[in-house]
This record gives structure tokens, sequence and C-alpha cells, in this order.
């Protein structure tokens, strides 16, 4: 069956949507995993198991940086052809069809084997993938034959032209792709591949019927990238050398098919250069798959976390795939979490939208959202989570035998602007909640200091206790610089 | 006034970018303690005998040692060299930015700042700095600005070329720097095959490190990474880049003072630190101490 073709500006628009609604998905999923993955001696592992484990986790979070960069451009080609970005999403988990034949099982699931294989399936070549049953694991053979294929072009301007008359013969072949137009309701295509090759397909056929400039209507200022051009000339979102994240600004046709080229290159390996080919989101997948295998890590690798844990039900999941949380202070920690995932995709759509705001503003809200929020309480709270209890009884265990609880990435809802006049004020409600919220869960003594192995020695606290204080701390500190208009923040600049 | 010239490797076992500030174990960034290895301490570390201190093997082509001493020492005027050797030390210190929370663009601060001067065995100068003299107990976290631009270094320099010429690099082009990472991780090579394979532990541990090394090259192989357009990764760049710029009128408390140092004045301490091999999770600090003395 031929995939959607897209000839509107609607449907492009309508499927780029559908492509950073999914990449937000995937770094959910991906970083829920690794989260519940373990990280100390005292988990069961000897210290060389460990290291394997340290290694897949540390390429699951780069993988899941890049969905991050991923989503970024797709939301700035969504916004250089007019459309609106969104972090919108339905709660997980959503049915296995939910993406269409594409087979993307939206759940939150443990680092084990299967969740590996599931991971791996998402990332694959359609080659790998196109006699496969719905949910049906990539062989691995093929997987592994696919990473450590050698191409025998080792000049790049070479293999770029080889790949481009690939490319012309691809839609040559296929002469009713460009020239009849399908909606793009639903999710018509058999994988992330064939999205971004169907995406890509449709800038070049708009560009070249309505022309650059009346496709390419969006400011770029609204966009987010660094680098020349950008407001954001400091950061460091256009250097993979950094983060391993390149956000680049989307103003043309040349600009729009490098961003869907970097993220097929990067996902999975499509035009890669061989020699980069192991450094694919599928090919790490697919070594991760192969060292818990050989290691025989598949169970062990990860720690007891739930299936899909959630504070309370929501009335776009089902009832039976989720694990409601129960136990007092792990509600509460998991409020703040959301509460805090929930403030970052907020601060990231007051960036991409039209709403006034000088560039010291736009300084602030990247500051407040790239750096503290993910990397200093989300990752921290999430981490925590997964060591804590899901349940009031200490006893008490998911039908899978699981008793840790995890990070939900709960939405109580769309994610919408505030009203532009009244923005800050009530963005430091959001930070003030969130302080208060740590105030509340420590005023309670230290109910985790009896959890195996969370007292340290020389301290009268739990190890979750500090690090829930230290972000306290942390929190109260960026409420504040909020509050202060960020004029305590000392030397920025040489 | 005594003047005293430091410098020298110091160990710094820090989580970075973007870990959180408190990670033990390294994920995300580009440091980590490797299998076999204590969490990290995130503390500054001048000496090789201090607690915390973890030297790696490097193979042959060497590395970094730790220790940070005195290179010269002037007495009002007059060469001390009884205090020439001696070894100086931040307690404690970790180098602050919460992730971009306190301070903003990686201008750090050290926090908590206490300096000490050690000879034969014995401490004879040791004094803190506060950031809030009259609340020396305040949280960092509770700085105000002119409270941190005390602290903070103000220059950052890339391809320095006294960085280059005091950890020994040939000189600090970027090529250099590339190369240095590929020759280190050559070098680990060697020393991976000649590791027994009974010493699982070891041998996880180079594995890991070689890892992290080949990715100098990795987003070569991208179609934004052609030759030509080829930035350079961090774990080479950051061998030249200095910080510079601390310069700190010591405010606090005088633990120690064993040479005659005027307590009623600040002991003024400058430097700068640079030349960060993450591999051995090393750097260099070159700087000089100034203590006014009792007349």
């Amino acid at each position: 069956m031929t995939p959607p073709k897209i000839t509107t500006r609607a449907e492009l628009i309508d499927a780029l949507r559908t492509a950073s609604e999914l990449e937000h998905q995937l770094m959910a999923q991906y970083l829920f995993a690794v989260y519940s993955m373990k990280r100390y001696t005292w988990e069961g592992l000897e210290p060389v198991q460990l290291e394997y484990v340290r290694r897949w986790s540390s390429s699951i979070t780069l993988i899941a940086r890049q969905e991050m960069e991923h989503l970024g451009l797709a939301l700035n080609l969504l916004s250089a052809i007019g459309g609106t970005p969104s972090f919108t999403r339905p709660n997980m988990p959503q049915r296995a069809d939910y993406y269409g034949k594409a087979g993307i099982k939206l759940e939150l699931t443990r680092g084990n084997l299967d969740t590996i294989k599931r991971f791996q399936r998402f990332e694959s070549p359609d080659k790998l993938t196109k006699k496969l049953k719905f949910e049906e694991p990539v062989s691995q053979r093929k997987a592994e034959a696919w990473c450590g294929k050698k191409d025998k072009i080792k000049n790049r301007a070479l293999l770029n032209a080889k790949l481009m008359m690939d490319a012309t013969g691809m839609r040559a072949a296929s002469p009713g792709i460009l020239t009849t137009s399908a909606p793009v309701l639903g999710f018509g295509w058999a994988s992330v591949q064939e999205l971004y090759e169907a995406i890509r397909g449709g800038f070049e056929y708009l560009a070249g019927t309505m022309g650059e400039r009346n496709l390419f209507v969006g400011k770029p200022s609204l966009q987010i990238f660094g680098g020349p051009g950008s407001a954001q000339q400091q950061g460091s979102m256009d250097d993979l050398n950094q983060y391993d994240v390149d956000l680049i600004g989307i103003t043309n046709l040349a600009s729009a098919q490098l961003a869907i080229t970097m993220i097929l290159e990067q996902g999975e390996g499509i035009s890669a250069n061989p020699e980069y080919l192991r450094w694919t989101h599928f090919c790490l997948f697919t070594g991760i798959r192969k060292g818990m295998e050989e290691q025989r890590l598949g169970e062990l690798a990860a720690r007891p976390v739930v299936r899909n844990p959630m504070t309370s039900l929501y009335p776009d999941v089902e009832r039976s795939e989720v694990t409601l949380l129960t136990n007092e202070h792990t509600l509460l920690v998991s409020r703040i979490f959301n509460e805090s995932y929930e403030l970052m995709l907020l601060l990231l759509l007051y960036l991409y939208s039209d709403n006034v705001k000088s560039q010291a503003e736009v300084s602030s809200l990247m500051d407040a959202a790239f750096f503290p929020l993910m990397t200093m309480f989300i990752r921290p709270l999430a981490e925590i989570l997964t060591e804590l209890p899901a349940f009031r009884s200490a006893k008490e265990k998911s039908p899978e035998g699981m008793s840790n609880a995890g990070p939900g990435f709960e939405l109580n809802g769309d994610i919408l602007l505030f009203p532009s006049n009244a923005s800050w004020d009530l963005f430091q409600e959001r930070f003030d909640t969130i302080v208060g919220m740590y105030d509340v869960l420590l005023a309670d003594g230290d109910p985790w200091i009896g959890l195996p192995n969370q007292k340290e020695s020389g301290s009268d606290h739990s190890r979750i206790w500090a690090r829930l204080e230290y972000m306290r701390s942390n929190m109260q500190r960026l409420a504040a610089d909020w509050r202060a208009k960020w004029l305590n923040i000392g030397i920025t600049t040489q | 006034m005594l003047i005293l010239d430091f410098e020298g490797y110091f160990q710094m076992r820090m989580a970075t970018d973007p870990d959180p500030t408190d990670e033990l174990r390294g994920v995300s960034g580009y440091t980590f303690a490797f299998c076999g290895e204590p969490d990290l301490d995130h503390k500054l570390h001048f000496q090789p005998d201090e607690e915390g201190v973890w030297e790696r093997d490097f193979g042959p082509g060497g590395g970094p040692r730790v220790g940070v001493t005195v290179t010269s020492a002037t007495r009002n005027g007059a060469d001390a060299p009884e205090l020439v050797g001696g070894t100086i030390a931040f307690v404690d210190g970790q180098v602050i930015e919460h992730n971009g929370l306190l301070v903003r663009n990686d201008y750090f601060i050290i926090n908590p700042f206490r300096v000490t001067l050690t000879s034969g065995g014995k401490v004879l100068l040791d004094r803190v700095d506060n950031l809030n003299p009259s609340n020396p107990n305040m949280p960092e976290n509770e700085a105000d600005s002119a409270m941190l631009k005390r602290r903070q270094a103000t220059t950052f320099t890339s391809n320095s070329e006294e960085v280059a010429a005091a950890t020994g690099l040939p000189n600090a082009a970027s090529v250099t720097l590339i190369q240095n990472r590929l020759d280190r991780k050559r070098s680990l090579e060697s020393l991976l095959a000649s590791t027994p394979k009974k010493n699982t532990v070891k041998r996880a541990e180079l594995e890991s490190r070689i890892f992290e090394l080949a990715i100098v090259e990795q987003w070569w192989n991208l179609t934004q990474g052609t030759p030509g357009n080829r930035p350079i990764d961090r774990r080479a760049a950051q061998l030249a880049l200095q910080l510079s710029g601390w310069n700190v009128d010591m405010n606090g408390a005088i633990a120690t003072n064993c040479i005659g140092a005027d307590e009623r004045y600040p002991w003024n301490i400058a430097f700068w630190m640079g030349g960060w091999d993450g591999d051995a999770m090393c750097g260099y600090i070159r700087g000089t101490w100034t203590i006014p003395l009792e007349s």
C-alpha cells in the first residue's frame, strides 16, 4: 500500500505535528527506561555488570537527548511553514495501533530486554521491519549485519551523490507518490522513517509548486536554534560536540532537507556514513540488546519498576494498563515531578510562541527551561522515583511482581500558552507552587531512612532526603531568581 | 609581603553537563566513576595523598599526576627557598555552577573556599573566605550578585597557548588537542591489550574510557560534520581552555598562621584553571597567593 503523500501545507503541518508528538513520546519512554536502570553495587550487580549497565544508560540518555533535538527540529520545521508548535500528547499507555501500522506501542516500561527490543524496533530502518508482525522484534542477526555493514564508497561526496541517485530512483519507481493527494488524518505510515521521508517529499513538492518564499512564511525568530543568525549564539544548541544536540534554523528547502537528513541519520542510520552507523539510535539499541543477552542482564539491569505508574487515572488511558501509585510520600514526589515536567513544557511553549518577549526574557526562559529544569529537577526526581515504593504496603507488588514507582510524565490535558500580559507572574506562581510542594514533602521528617541502603555514614538522613533537600534549595533559588528577574547571577559574559 | 607562586595538576572527580551536579557515578556527561572506582566526590584535590583522589593508569603515553606546589616564594622581596616545594590545598573546595542555576555560562565559583599552605608536614597557613562575611554559614544558593562576582572567574580563553605550555602540549591548535585525545586512546588500547583477561574490572574500566575517547571523532561522520567543518569536541577543546580571573581577597577566619602574616588584612589569591583532561579528571592551576606580613 502506498504511504500517504503530502501535497498541501495543511497536510505537511499535520504530519509535522504528528512527528513532534511522536518524538516527544519516544523521548519520554527512553527516559523512563534509563532512569529505572541500576546505578549502585548494592542493587545486586557486580562492578563489571554495573559498568555494562552504566554504558547502556549513557547510550540511552544520548539517544533521548537527540530525540529532544529531533522534537526541536520538527517544531522548527513546523514553525517555518506557519504551523503552531505544540507539546500536547496523550498520556501513556496507549493502544498498540495508536500510530497505525508503525506499531509504536506507547507505554512506560523499565529498562529490561523486552523494552530494549521495543525501542530497537522503533528506530529500525524500514528494510528490517517490512515482513514483521505487529510488535514483533527485529531480527537481531539482521540488525547486527545492518550495523556492521561497510560501504565501499569512502569519499563523502561520492556517497552523497549515490544517495541522491537512490532517492531519485525511488521517486521515479513510485510515480504516484507525489502526483495525487491523500488525507494525513490518522497515521498512515509504516514507520518513523516513512513518516520523515513523506515529510521531506512534502517539503520538496510544495517548494516546487508554490515556491520557497511562499512555503517558508514563519518568522525565523520564533524558532529555537543556535549559532549564526540565532539569538542564542552563546548557547550550545548548535553544537553536537558539546551535548550531542544540534538545533538548526529552518528558512528554506535546503535547511529543511538538512534537518530531516539529520533526524534519519541519527535515528535509523538512513543515508548515514558507514563510519557513523554504530552511533545511530538503531545500532546503539542493537548493541544494548546484544550486551543484555550475552551478559544475561535482560531482567537484572533495571530496578523492579511498575509499568505505567500514575498518580491518578486520566480519561485518555485504560485502567487495566496503568499502575496507580498509592504510597503517600511517593505520590507527592511524583506530583512534584509532573509539575516540574509541565512547567518545563510551558516554558518551552512560551519560548516558541509569538508572544512578545525581550531578549533578556528569552535568555531567562532558556536558562530556566533547558538546563536546570531538565537536569537538576526532572532527571533526579525521576531517578528517585524508581527507588521509591509504589505502594502503601511494602509487601504489595504489581501483577508482574514489581514494587517500585517511576516517573509517569503525566499531563492533565493540553499544554496551553498563558495570556501574554500575565505570563511572567503565572510562571512565578508555578515556581512558588513547586517550592511549596518540596516544603510539604520535607516537613514530614525523613520517611526514606528505613529503606535499604539509604543511610550514609556520617549523615542522619537518607540519600533520597539529601537529594530532595538539594533540589528544594535549588528550586528556591530558581524561584527567587525569577522574582528578581535574574539580577543575582553574577558575571555572565566576559 | 609574602608572595607564593604555585602551580600543578589538581584532580576534581565531578559530574559534567548534562548530568545533575550531585550525580555520583556519571551517566550523560563525559566524566564517570568507572567500575572499581569510588563515587565522584566533586571536590578539588591538589595533592595525591588526599582522601578522594583516584589516579588512573594512562598506559605508555602517560598522563597528568596530581600535585600543586609552591614554585617560587619571596618574603619582602627576598627569596624564601624554604617555602618552595610547599603544598597548596583548596580544602573541600568545589567548582560550582549548579548547571546554570547559581551562575550562568560556566563562570564558576569555588565554594567552600579555604586555602592552606603546608611545608615539611606542617600546616603553615590556613584561611577561609566567606561569600557573606556577616553570615559565614549562609548557603551558597542565597548569594547575591556582588557575593558571587567576588568569587567568579572572569575570562575564558580557548586554545590558550599559556595552558598548552604549562601542560606540555606542543601548541594549543585544535588539531593538536584532537591528536592528544587520539593518542591517549591508543595508549589505553595498548594498556588494555596487556591487561590480563582475568582482570575484568580493569578491562571494563579501560574499555569504557576508550569508548569515551572515540567520541572525539563520531560527529564528523554526520552530514553537518563534513571535513572542513569539524567543531572540536569538548573532550579535546578543554585541554587548552583557560578560565582565568579568579581574584579573591580572602576575608574569613584564620585557623593557622605560622609565618607572621598580618591578620588584619585580606590575603589575596589570584589564579587560573584550565587544561582540563576529562579522562584523567585533572586540570591545571597556576596562581599567586599574596599575604601581608606583620611589620
